[in-house]
């Protein structure tokens, strides 16, 4: 004896969802990005201090500026549909890991790790809700 | 009696740090190294004579709700365990090792089961485990080798700890 089961509809809809899941998700992840690059800015955006003057607010956010070139270093790239990255350039900042991480002589100042940990819950509640809008569309 | 709520920031960094004080004191091969808590001052690094794990103070990464026979939510603590070789001399493999080892620590049942003293606020708890802290490790992810970001001959490393409360 046989039974035939028709999977067609699940198929179906399965498609749609993938469909749907790749039209809404790289904006979502353009959402997430912005968040996370204005507050990584937010945290370079500390009061400028002279040169050769002792910087003040050591080791807290926003940092202190001096020169600008951190705050100028912070990009944003695309990297596929589906990840984005916020970072500092190098070529503009090299200093930039010796704020983020600290040295012997520094504590560090994590712009970016921060910004992350203060963001994270956001971004991925926009992911979740976007994709529960999907999963609802595509059902309906 | 379990870490406070009111001074739950430091209370998490008190008892991770007292937990690899015990290991370093009492269990091979940690017994090489040292622990400290905060970031390393500079005058850590002319009292130190060991390589040293430095643990940061814990940063509230999420907040998890559950509704079900009332309502509970669960804190998710991301705290930075770095590790640090300032002797200036030899190569990483001692910084490989201590986030192995940590590593190793973190992901077994050991963990819960390694028993320390430690004074919180007014109330000293002997023989305690984080689990009656009130602590349960979640993951921990890296190494991320800072060796580049540090003085030449000076190894470096950290590792992000979650811990859900």
């Amino acid at each position: 004896m046989t039974q035939t089961v028709d999977i067609s509809g699940w198929k179906r809809k399965h498609l749609a969802l993938k469909r749907e899941l790749m039209r809404v998700l790289p904006e979502a992840v353009d959402l997430a990005t912005d968040m996370l690059y204005k507050e990584t800015a937010k945290n370079l955006s500390g009061p400028h201090y002279a040169i050769g003057t002792r910087g003040p607010m050591t080791g807290q956010m926003p940092i202190p500026r001096m020169n600008y070139l951190l705050s100028q270093s912070l990009r944003r790239k695309r990297l596929n549909k589906l990840i984005s990255a916020v970072y500092s350039d190098e070529r503009v900042a090299k200093y930039n890991k010796y704020v983020h991480d600290g040295t012997r002589r520094t504590r560090p100042r994590r712009f970016l790790y921060d910004a992350v940990i203060a963001r994270r819950p956001a971004g991925q509640n926009i992911m979740r809700y976007r994709i529960m809008a999907a999963i609802r569309r595509v059902g309906q | 009696m379990t870490v406070r709520a009111g001074y739950i920031i430091n209370d998490i960094q008190v008892v991770l740090f007292r937990l690899l004080s015990q290991y370093v004191s009492d269990t091979a091969p940690w017994t090489s190294w040292s622990c400290i808590m905060g970031w390393p001052e500079s005058e850590t690094f002319e009292v130190a004579t060991k390589p040293f794990i430095y643990v940061m103070e814990p940063k509230l990464a999420d907040t998890r709700e559950q509704f079900g026979s009332g309502l509970t939510s669960q804190n998710l603590w991301e705290v930075i365990i770095g590790v640090w070789d300032h002797r200036q001399h030899g190569g990483p493999e001692e910084i490989n090792i201590m986030c192995s080892q940590l590593r190793n620590l973190f992901t077994t049942s050991g963990v819960y089961t390694k028993t320390f003293n430690v004074t919180l606020g007014s109330t000293v708890a002997t023989a305690t485990t984080i689990k009656a802290q009130g602590l349960r490790i979640k993951y921990i992810a890296g190494p991320r080798d800072l060796s580049e970001s540090s003085d030449v001959k000076d190894f470096r490393a950290e590792m992000n700890l979650g811990i859900l409360t």
